[in-house]
């Protein structure tokens, strides 16, 4: 069983260092210290992928997000929502909660990524107007997430062996003054014909801070269209003993035209939340969409 | 004249272009040596930084409406033109589909090095200037730096490529459910087809009315692919164009029958013939040029300095544009068409005087000289009714008409300084050179043409000048024929129609014709118009009354039959549809549920579904904060005063059917044209009343009277009124090439009268003798001013060699204005004056005058 992670617990808290620039997930998670240890000086850039891989994460998570999309027009669609998640050891497991505009309160969206990758995952859309849940699609991995410039496939997890790393910097400083965090610049190229197709990127170039061992930054090189995508993780603070990013922001552009901007901002972030359980992610429990 | 005394009285001489002369013979090395080394400086500009803009909407002044809606429809959607190619073959068969894939393939990795000019960077500082400017305060969206560069090298040997967007039967868009019950915004054709999927798949899309017209034909025969591209250059376009023809060669063959349209395509295609005439007839003109100043002249003075006069007045002006950011436009091809008219006019009345003069035994600095001092004035006079005629443009308001009209101006008033420097500097070398003519007294054929013009309507040149019942007769024949020509000139004008359709400008073996055609007749058009809808605000597309309304106005507009081409407006597309789609597949799936949602959340739950199934595919049909939205409706190909109904139509059905709270404009490419021409008229009618009023003004200024200057109008007005009743009882139409026929003809008929009326009134203020002061002024003048025409004439005749319909008939019409403005003024100047101004004393004049 190849162990994923997924979008769930990326908007929360990990994302910035689960999905990007596809990382490995080989190695098993553990609660605590790293698993792996790795050097600032290290030179393998596959040990330094594990090893973001296999650092601590936050788990039964609540937090409100405010989503902000601009177009390549410069009009701005924003919307907040509240968010659940929780790691089950099976899957993850997130639910959103649209809160404004008026036009989506209400709308809900479950998610539910096994990590068995041999099942598919599972997202049901709760649409006041239709009174139900409806299940959507998750099939096409390099698709938007939600119409924003992140894909599945972002914050999604794939095989170690389905990538070839390697450093292009062994340090380069990214950001200015006191938030200034030295990295490994490492690159990130899809082997496999299911990774190519997952991604939709050519390669991508990730920054992981080497005293965080998080992703700060990514570039990625979108086949289709021939776009480049930038990701930034901002706003790094400790959340239940863990680094996570309050701001992501992602830029698609083409032949230097920005074509759209993603800007996440979380705001009251809370871990190991008793009352995030089981029972609060179930499809048929129609109070998730309260 | 007759004799070969020197006559200072004969000609009106101006003292202070006589110093003027003197002064360039004395530092005529100075004057060279300045002229060549601009000249230089204006070719290295113009050569390397001439900016070329060939679209319709460069027409388009930069704050009228209609561009303002078309730049906004840009900024927020993109360009509207695309790349059509029209494949003809079995479509629903397995080679077919199978080549269309490789092809569709091909097209989208479509891999064409862009020239410097074709830098996407504008459009990309555009997007980030309207970015930071929406993020306002907020520096969210500025943060984007530390990435280091982007290289072309970094994509690891994939091509880049120019397109955005393929769209054919393959990836067409279809919204439906997967086996899982989840909504799922898919390709028609994925996965691709076997067989057995064949007959059913033909059924259900060639019964799908969204798709027939616009990916596939009704039977099955042809399928369209387009092709959307950055914002491209009109050199870049061309190389697109190019490559997008080579590709679909090599993939065409038996059962697969390729073809290239659309508007870049069209465009293109008529940068690409419209380039080759002008640079084969441009060097036609001169060669033609050159053998008239030979014949004229017959002396290299005479041949080379008029036409370095007239090239490097463009040249001039071509580099002063390109140094101060100001782009060259179709309208541009007027500006050799005038530099001919002015430069080689003014050369040829100097030299000729020089000539005479020299003839009449004086040496070559004095008559040279002498030469300056007696046509300084008119050749000043004419400059002036020219640039008058130009700079009138100002008053247009298409940005192109008055950027014409400015240059224009600008590189005639160059010809003029060029005409008066560098022409009497580089003519001060001659010493022995009588330029053709050796006694002035040698009377040619010529001369007696010019007595056969004053003999028309009275005594000839070497008649006494008595006027006899039968000159009065002759008088009299002459303004009937005059008055008659005029009836007939303006009922052949009330004959002109207005049609401007660049296609029928090509030869009839273009490959990009039969390609509109095919399209216009399989599938649903080459054209479109766009019409861009602004809600009342954020979230305002979502309302269901709007989306009414627009899926009402798409109906509304589907039902419009033009009088002659019948049907011509094909599928539309916009958001409606993707409403309708989700709500259907999220519904039981019928045909009845392909309709909008009862409520406003119904709407905003269905593109909530969709926003996350298909982004791409709403971001091409409304923006991030659905506040904004548009329609393209595909039409066939038609002349542009065709679409007029249609726009009107369109304007009735947003006024019936588009909620208050809404607006929704007319726009792209197809629009900006139908709008442009029409304006053009308007500006172009405008502009030339201005140009005529102050014309008439200035002709009565110089030549100091109110009678004179209103009777100078008649042969200034005559040949327009003529050549627009030659273009009505012909056919050719008034389009965007040929309106400019009427500002060239002002132009070229004020210039002859002035010419001839100025010596009139010189000769007839010192001798009060009527009849001599008409002969020396036809005798002198009319030499130069058939030597002028017979230039112009045999120069734009070289025009018909072309093989654009639009530049034959713009050659053959401004040769025929020369001719007419010259017999005109040859013939009626005359009888006119004979008619309306006083008799001279001593001239004996029968009683019943």
């Amino acid at each position: 069983m190849c162990k994923k992670h997924s979008l769930l617990s990326a908007f929360v808290c990990l994302l910035a260092a689960e999905g990007f620039a596809q990382v490995p997930s080989d190695g098993a998670v553990q609660v605590g210290q790293a698993a792996v240890a790795v050097s600032a000086d290290s030179t393998d850039a596959s040990a330094i992928m594990t090893a973001v891989e296999s650092r601590d994460k936050a788990n039964r998570v609540k937090s409100k997000l405010l989503l902000k999309i601009v177009d390549k027009g410069g009009r701005t669609r924003a919307r907040t929502m509240r968010s659940w998640a929780m790691e089950t050891g099976e899957s993850e497991r997130q639910l959103m909660v649209f809160d404004s505009p008026a036009d989506v309160q209400g709308t809900s969206l479950l998610s539910i990524d096994h990590d068995d990758s041999k099942k598919d995952d599972d997202q049901w859309l709760y649409l006041p107007s239709l009174k139900k849940s409806t299940r959507i699609s998750s099939g096409d991995k390099s698709g938007s997430f939600m119409g924003t410039d992140l894909t599945y496939s972002d914050m999604t997890r794939s095989a170690t062996s389905d990538y070839e790393y390697k450093i292009v910097k062994q340090t380069v400083s990214v950001g200015k003054g006191a938030a200034a965090e030295e990295c490994w610049l490492i690159e990130a190229r899809p082997i496999t014909q299911k990774a190519k197709d997952e991604t939709g990127y050519v390669k991508s170039r990730v920054w992981v801070s080497k005293s965080k061992l998080l992703p700060v930054q990514v570039k990625a090189w979108v086949r289709e269209g021939r776009k480049l995508k930038y990701i930034k993780f901002d706003d790094l603070r400790m959340v239940g003993g863990h680094w996570m990013a309050h701001k992501i922001s992602a830029r698609t552009t083409r032949a230097r035209e920005v074509l759209s901007t993603t800007i996440i901002q979380f705001a009251d972030v809370s871990a190991d939340n008793a009352d995030v359980n089981d029972g609060f992610f179930d499809q048929n429990a129609q109070w998730w969409t309260r | 004249m007759g004799d070969n005394k020197i006559n200072e009285h004969a000609e009106p001489v101006h003292e202070g272009f006589r110093r003027w002369a003197v002064f360039m013979i004395r530092f005529r090395y100075v004057v060279i040596c300045i002229t060549v080394a601009l000249v230089c400086i204006a070719a290295y500009f113009a050569a390397t930084q001439t900016r070329l803009d060939t679209s319709v909407e460069a027409f388009a002044h930069a704050e009228s409406e209609t561009q303002y809606v078309l730049n906004e429809y840009r900024k927020t959607f993109g360009d509207d033109a695309i790349f059509l190619v029209l494949i003809k073959g079995d479509v629903f068969s397995i080679p077919y589909l199978k080549k269309l894939q490789d092809l569709h393939h091909a097209l989208e990795t479509l891999d064409v090095e862009l020239s410097v000019d074709g830098s996407p960077d504008d459009g990309a500082e555009k997007n980030q200037a309207a970015a930071k400017t929406a993020s306002g305060k907020n520096s969210d969206f500025d943060d984007f730096e530390g990435f280091g560069d982007d290289d072309a090298s970094d994509w690891d040997g994939e091509k880049t490529t120019v397109v955005e967007e393929v769209t054919s039967i393959l990836n067409v868009r279809e919204t439906r459910r997967d086996s899982g019950g989840s909504l799922v915004v898919g390709e028609l054709l994925d996965p691709f087809p076997s067989q057995a999927d064949l007959s059913r798949l033909k059924a259900k899309i060639t019964s799908d009315q969204r798709l027939v017209g616009q990916v596939v034909d009704t039977e099955g025969r042809y399928s369209a692919i387009s092709v959307r591209t950055r914002k491209l250059t009109d050199s870049n376009a061309q190389r697109v164009f190019n490559a997008v023809q080579e590709i679909g060669a090599q993939y065409s063959g038996f059962g697969f029958h390729v073809q290239v349209g659309g508007l870049p395509a069209l465009n293109a295609e008529l940068n690409r013939l419209l380039t080759s005439d002008l640079h084969s007839i441009f060097i036609w003109s001169v060669v033609v040029m050159f053998f008239v100043l030979l014949y004229l002249f017959r002396h290299p003075l005479g041949i080379f300095p008029p036409l370095f006069v007239v090239i490097a007045s463009g040249l001039m002006t071509v580099g002063t544009l390109a140094f101060i950011g100001m782009r060259l436009t179709m309208l541009s091809n007027i500006l050799p068409a005038f530099l001919f008219c002015v430069g080689i006019g003014h050369s040829v009345h100097l030299i000729s005087v020089y000539r005479d003069s020299m003839a009449e035994g004086r040496l070559p600095h004095d008559a040279l000289a002498h030469a300056l001092a007696t046509t300084g004035v008119p050749i000043f006079f004419t400059s002036l009714t020219t640039m008058v005629g130009l700079l009138s443009f100002h008053f247009a308001s298409l940005e192109a008409i008055q950027e014409m009209g400015y240059s224009g101006a600008f590189a005639v008033f160059l010809a003029f300084i060029l005409s008066i420097t560098f022409l009497p500097a580089t003519l001060s070398f001659n010493q022995k050179g009588r330029f053709g003519r050796v006694k002035i007294n040698q009377r040619d054929f010529l001369d007696r043409f010019l007595d056969f013009c004053l003999w028309s309507s009275g005594p000839d040149g070497r008649e006494k000048p008595v006027f006899t019942d039968a000159h009065h007769a002759r008088r009299r024949r002459n303004l009937a024929v005059m008055i008659i020509l005029v009836v007939a000139g303006v009922g052949g004008s009330l004959q002109l129609t207005v049609w401007h359709n660049p296609m029928s400008w090509m030869p009839k073996d273009v490959k990009i014709k039969q390609a509109f055609d095919s399209i216009d007749t399989h599938l649903g058009g080459t054209a479109n118009i766009q019409i861009l809808i602004d809600s009342s605000g954020p979230n305002g597309i979502k309302d269901k009354d709007l989306l009414n309304g627009m899926a009402s106005l798409q109906e509304h507009i589907k039902a419009y039959r033009d009088p002659i081409a019948g049907d011509i407006v094909g599928n539309g597309i916009s958001i409606v549809d993707i409403v309708k789609e989700t709500n259907r597949v999220m519904t039981d799936d019928r045909a009845a549920d392909y309709v909008i949602p009862k409520t406003d959340r119904g709407v905003s739950d269905m593109l909530f579904l969709f926003e996350n199934a298909g982004r791409e595919q709403l971001e091409r049909l409304v923006t991030a904060d659905y506040s904004r939205t548009h329609m393209t409706i595909r039409m066939k190909w038609l002349e542009a005063t065709a679409y007029f109904g249609l726009t009107k139509h369109i304007s009735e059905g947003v006024e019936a059917h588009i909620p208050a709270h809404a607006k929704a404009r007319p726009t792209g490419s197809v629009y900006t044209l139908v709008t442009t021409i029409g304006q053009m008229i308007h500006d172009l009618l405008a502009s030339f009343g201005v140009a005529f009023v102050v014309i008439t003004l200035i002709m009565m200024f110089l030549l100091r009277s109110i009678k004179l200057g209103l009777i100078a109008m008649v042969p200034n007005l005559m040949p327009i009124i003529m050549i627009m009743g030659i273009m009505g009882l012909s056919g050719i139409p008034i389009d965007m090439n040929t309106l400019l026929i009427a500002s060239i003809a002002i132009g070229l008929a004020v210039d002859d009268t002035i010419h001839l009326l100025h010596h009139f009134r010189v000769n007839h203020q010192s001798s009060q003798d009527r009849e001599a002061a008409l002969r020396t002024a036809v005798s002198h003048s009319g030499r130069a001013m058939v030597s002028t025409t017979l230039i112009l004439m045999l120069g734009f005749f070289t025009y018909l060699a072309a093989d654009m319909t639009n530049v034959t008939r713009f050659g053959f019409l401004v040769g025929s204005t020369a001719l007419l403005a010259l017999l005109i003024d040859l013939f009626f100047a005359p009888a006119l004056i004979r008619t309306f101004y006083p008799l001279s004393n001593d001239t004996k004049e029968s009683p019943n005058v």
